[in-house]
């Protein structure tokens, strides 16, 4: 089991970037609405999996306004895959 | 650390939650500027043919084709960002075009509305298809689909002397700012 990607508030963040279209990128707020959030829990979650390498986030500036976006990678598509399917293979008894 | 089945299927739950949410979301983002355009059309669309009753089939003609035009490219656009996931997007907005036009055209060549009637008959079949649409895509799209047709039910029947500008104004006024509601969720 990815330890990494199990912990609830993470999953919750893989979820919500891997349901995101062609790899798109989610401004910090956003997300942080959709998984229902604070600022430091998630701004701590989003950093362990930049570290596993399952995140990117990308800052820049809207006008004066700083902005932070989270795009899944590749390596985070593909490991939360196989951890959604080691949790059905729970469910039916292959795990 | 193993998990039970029953873990197994609450952390699925949570996955499936998440995933709407995201969905749900994205989708606001991405129509909020129809809306708001739509918002824009309706008020000079409903305003023009108040001050010009015996021009309203080439001002909504016109603004049909504008409309067609300015969504094939917000279409085109989200498409594009969204890369290879998404690319029969602008064909299927095509067809859905295509599809509510022949209805459109078909049920009013068949019934044969005037005026405010045929003023309230495409936004209600707008209203019909936002609440349809917010069953599967987001609560916020139902909201819309209700408040259209509580509007125009509203103007239509309480206001019939005036309904045109009720939507102009009213109607316009009303989608422009739900539009900037979901460009904000």
């Amino acid at each position: 089991m990815d330890e990494i990607i199990h912990q609830p508030m993470r999953l919750k963040i893989m979820a919500a970037l891997n349901a995101l279209p062609g790899g798109q990128a989610i401004e910090f707020p956003r997300l942080k609405s959709i998984v229902e959030a604070t600022d430091g829990n998630l701004g701590a979650h989003i950093a362990t999996l930049e570290t596993a390498g399952y995140v990117a986030t990308e800052k820049d500036f809207l006008g004066k306004k700083p902005r932070t976006r989270i795009r899944m990678t590749p390596v985070g598509r593909r490991e939360f895959a196989r951890h959604v399917e080691f949790l059905r293979d729970i469910i039916e008894g292959r795990g | 650390m193993s998990l039970t089945p029953d873990q197994a299927v609450e952390a699925l739950r949570d996955v499936e939650r998440a995933r709407s949410r995201s969905i749900a979301f994205y989708s606001y983002r991405v129509s909020s500027p129809q809306v708001i355009m739509w918002g824009i059309f309706w008020f000079i669309g409903y305003g023009a043919s108040d001050l010009m009753p015996t021009k309203g089939g080439p001002i909504w003609g016109a603004i049909g084709v504008a409309w067609f035009i300015l969504s094939f490219l917000f279409s085109r656009r989200s498409t594009q960002k969204a890369a290879a996931g998404n690319k029969g997007q602008a064909w299927r907005f095509l067809v859905i075009y295509l599809t509510f036009t022949v209805f459109i055209f078909s049920t009013v060549a068949i019934m044969r509305p005037r005026g405010a009637e045929m003023g309230a008959f495409v936004p209600m079949l707008v209203a019909a298809m936002y609440t349809i649409l917010g069953l599967w895509t987001g609560w916020r799209y139902s909201a819309i689909g209700v408040g259209i047709a509580v509007l125009t039910m509203g103007g239509y029947f309480f206001l019939p002397a005036h309904f045109l500008l009720w939507m102009a104004f009213v109607g316009g006024g009303a989608l422009t700012l739900t539009g900037l509601w979901l460009r904000g969720a």
